[in-house]
């Protein structure tokens, strides 16, 4: 463009330049807003190239899927990148724990979802616990290897724990007392122990076992491509595959476009049916859409709730629906400055926001409204007596009021990544007005938005939230730990706050938390959290994923990614 | 009886063009029969009597915001294509005058002709990212931006006309009767020198506009929900292949309209200048 202004340093016939900028601009112009008014085709060649040796029909073995991005790193949690729908995804396919969530069916037909009030052998074939709760004893598989043949024994499992722990990236938090690789004791090759620091912490301990925390390694792979500098090959491991003991193994990727991924022969569950997939990067959500309805691609990832809507009327394609949706649109107002130190003031923006319109215009109906965050299927728990979310504009302004406000000025940040969130807050913007508040939207980059999250340094932050362990006590206190810490971004801390703790210490205390008792004490605090509206559960929204009904044994899991092994295709 | 003359030696297009953005950027705003920053019915609904643009993915419509867009987005182009040229000009005459002059202002005005040059190395783009991103999306820091992004194109224009017009007999004369070096500079060189960038105003202010746009379809531009059309064709992308095509759609043609009225308002401001000969 500079070019075409710039005489470069000479005087150019004067009578030549504007006619032949004018000329240029002109068609500059036109094609300018030519690519405008097409630019949802802007990944039209990826959508060309994604048509060619796979997709929505054909052979059944191999299927293409178009994901919005690749994970950086196959390390996940080890090296701090494993926050990230892509690093599920991952972790569903490349990685096993000892235990695993059995798979149900659930609302929609063909699909299953996870069962978090049971633990099954997963890559242990059987598991015991002591009466006293603290000591689980895994069984490991006999015969199971890792992808290379290498048997998979007790060895694996201790140097999984010390392979963590040894990680100055992973963080050890969820863990709370649990001593680590000092409480994994090797009985014998088929055998190992693991002590935890109290029985009530057991149902937690097994979910962190099932999921991202808990995963075993291949010690024998890792150790062949360890050196002295990096005794766990972390390096190596970012980005090769094989280590893991999920469904598949990455067989090739090319960064930011595409990965293979080859079905494990010696997985588990048996080698999956599905034997290549290939995640194929196409940025666009439009796009991803677009390639679903014509059928270029098996299955896409995360697209728009709207985009969602118009793809259900295509009878040959699925978009599932699930009872109780697990990821959820988390308003957290940070309690740390004003306005929102104020418990009146963060009352009243709770009941300013239209619940209602959000889950018909910006989720077209695929969201449902949330009462806490705990998982309402889970046993001995109930959502009885925690307060609905209404859009009350008179009871906003009364709390208002009882604030010593008529109106309020505040600023509510949001990623530029998620635009369903961006539209929500137009939404919010609009309907909040009418109870006094005014708010000014602020978009920062994803990156930016996490530094301000985790820093609790904005007034406002809207964004997707999920809790990877759907039990009580994980779901209930992982954002909220007490003092200054970055994994609390509302930084809630008062007497409500105290009353929040009594009431979580209480059914931690029970060694059975499926039971009724520890059932009321969670819902006791669940009932103080909405209450205090430090974070304000909009609502939860259904899986983002659309694919072809060729497809059976999708199933629906707490992260919100596919687990390809469990694919069969028709 | 002039005004049969001028009309008839200027495109009628030129003179729409020049109306239709003076119009729009005052009376842009009060067409819009709603709020364009409230969400005023449902979401995404087809155009219709009511929404004639219809409305986006939050329920705002589309005509009001198209409308309240072209406020910002040609005033912010018209400031922008005033600074830049200004400061442009005047860049362009400092070092057209300096850089073959020995000594430290000599240096300064070839450093300066480097740097231009440098600036030709980086995607306007980049560096309108770089400087929203430093400063926060406002439009103080969205016109910084532009300006930066456009100035040097106007300062080459002028140096080069500079580089020409120093030698010409009238500066010697002006030298010889006796005026100081900066006297012939102001007054003989700078408005023989100016008429390039003056001329090529409109296509900076296109450009400007393109670029804004640009920006606000990367979401570095001005915050939601303010009516930008940029903003407005990036956020309604992902619904055009799967039939939601008016959120996009009517921000666009307006995006074109507005380069093609400014483009034919550079044809106008060319004519002008080169005088009834050239005419």
């Amino acid at each position: 463009m500079k070019n075409r202004l710039s005489p470069q340093g000479q005087a150019p016939a004067r009578s030549d330049i504007p006619q032949l900028q004018r000329r240029s601009f002109l068609l500059g112009s036109l094609g300018v807003a030519a690519v405008a008014a097409l630019s949802a085709c802007a990944d039209q060649s990826t959508a060309s190239s994604t048509s060619g040796s796979s997709g929505g029909s054909g052979d059944t073995s191999e299927i293409v899927v178009a994901v919005s991005a690749l994970a950086a790193s196959l390390n996940g949690v080890l090296d701090g990148n494993g926050i990230s729908l892509q690093a599920f995804e991952l972790n569903a396919n490349l990685q096993a724990g000892l235990v695993r969530n059995p798979y149900i069916d659930d609302e929609t037909e063909g699909c299953v979802v996870q069962d978090f009030n049971t633990y099954v052998g997963y890559v242990a074939d059987s598991y015991d616990v002591s009466e006293d709760g603290l000591t689980y004893t895994f069984h490991m598989r006999d015969g199971y290897t890792d992808v290379e043949g290498n048997a998979i024994t007790a060895d694996d499992v201790v140097y999984s724990f010390e392979r963590k722990w040894a990680s100055e990236s992973y963080s050890t938090a969820s863990w709370g007392d649990f001593k680590g690789p000092d409480a994994v004791t090797k009985v014998d090759d088929m055998t190992v122990q693991i002590e935890i620091p109290s029985a009530g912490f057991g149902l937690t301990f097994l979910g962190l076992l099932a999921n991202l925390q808990g995963h075993i390694y291949s010690k024998t792979i890792l150790d062949a491509n360890a050196t002295k500098d990096d005794p766990y090959a972390m390096t190596w491991s970012a980005q090769n595959g094989g280590w893991g003991l999920g469904p598949y193994y990455m067989e090739s990727q090319t960064a930011d476009q595409e990965m293979v991924l080859v079905a494990n022969p010696n997985y588990a569950y048996g080698e999956p049916e599905v034997k290549k997939v290939t995640l194929r990067v196409v940025t666009d959500a439009g796009t991803r859409a677009s390639l679903m309805k014509s059928g270029d691609v098996i299955l896409s990832e995360d697209i728009l709730p709207n985009d969602q809507a118009t793809l259900a009327e295509d009878s040959s394609l699925t978009v599932p629906v699930v009872g109780d949706p697990i990821e959820y649109v988390d308003l957290t107002l940070v309690t740390n400055k004003a306005p929102f130190n104020d418990l009146k003031v963060r009352q009243a923006f709770m009941n300013a926001i239209p619940y209602e319109q959000i889950i018909e215009e910006v989720y077209a109906g695929r969201a449902v409204l949330k009462k806490g965050n705990i998982n309402p299927s889970t046993k001995g728990y109930t959502t009885d007596g925690i307060p609905d979310m209404v859009y009350d504009v008179d009871k906003a302004k009364s709390l208002l009021a009882e604030a010593g406000m008529d109106s309020l000025d505040f600023t509510l940040t949001v990623s530029t990544a998620t635009q369903d969130l961006v539209n929500l807050c137009i939404l919010i913007q609009s309907y909040a007005a009418d109870a006094g508040f005014n708010v000014e939207v602020e978009q920062l980059s994803a990156a930016e938005f996490g530094t301000a999250r985790s820093g609790a340094t904005k007034q406002a932050i809207l964004y997707r939230n999920r809790a990877q362990v759907q039990t009580p006590e994980y779901s209930c206190i992982t954002f909220f730990k007490p003092g200054d810490d970055p994994s609390s971004p509302s930084r809630w801390s008062d007497e409500l706050n105290d009353q929040f703790w009594d009431e979580v210490d209480a059914a931690r205390a029970l060694p059975d938390q499926l039971s009724d008792e520890a059932g009321e004490h969670w819902n006791a605090a669940q009932t103080i959290m909405v209450t205090a509206a430090a974070e304000i559960f909009i609502c939860a929204i259904q899986p983002t994923q659309v694919f072809s009904n060729s497809i059976t044994g999708w199933a629906y899991r707490s992260e919100n990614q596919n687990d390809f092994g469990n694919f069969s295709i028709s | 009886m002039r005004v049969l003359t001028f009309l008839k030696q200027v495109p009628v297009l030129s003179l729409v063009g020049a109306f239709a953005l003076l119009f729009f950027v005052i009376f842009g705003g009060m067409l819009a029969p709603y709020d364009p920053e409230r969400v005023v019915t449902g979401a995404l609904q087809s155009p219709s009597t009511e929404h004639w643009f219809g409305t986006d993915a939050t329920g705002m419509d589309v005509f009001s915001r198209v409308m309240a867009g072209a406020q910002i987005d040609i005033a912010l182009a018209l400031v922008v294509t005033v600074v830049a040229t200004v400061a442009g000009v005047v860049l362009g005459i400092v070092i057209g005058t300096f850089e073959s002059r020995r000594g430290l202002a000599g240096m300064a005005g070839r450093g300066i002709t480097r740097f231009l040059d440098l600036t030709d190395a980086v995607p306007p783009l980049v560096i309108g990212v770089v400087i929203v991103g430093l400063m926060g999306a406002t439009l103080t820091s969205l016109s910084i931006a532009l300006a930066l992004i456009m100035s040097p194109v106007q300062a080459r224009l002028t140096r080069a006309e500079v580089l020409k017009v120093r030698n010409d007999a009238y500066v010697e004369a002006g030298l010889m009767a006796g005026l100081r070096p900066m006297q012939v500079t102001f007054r003989h060189v700078l408005p023989n020198s100016m008429r390039p960038a003056i001329e090529n105003c409109s296509t900076v202010f296109g450009f400007s506009v393109i670029v804004l746009a640009s920006l606000g379809f990367l979401g570095v531009g001005l915050n939601p929900p303010t009516p930008e059309w940029g903003n407005m064709i990036s956020s309604g992308v992902s619904g055009v292949m799967l039939g939601s095509w008016w959120p996009v759609l009517f921000p666009a043609l307006a995006l074109m309209l507005a380069v093609i009225a400014a483009a034919a308002v550079a044809g106008l401001l060319t004519r002008l200048s080169r005088g009834p000969a050239a005419r």
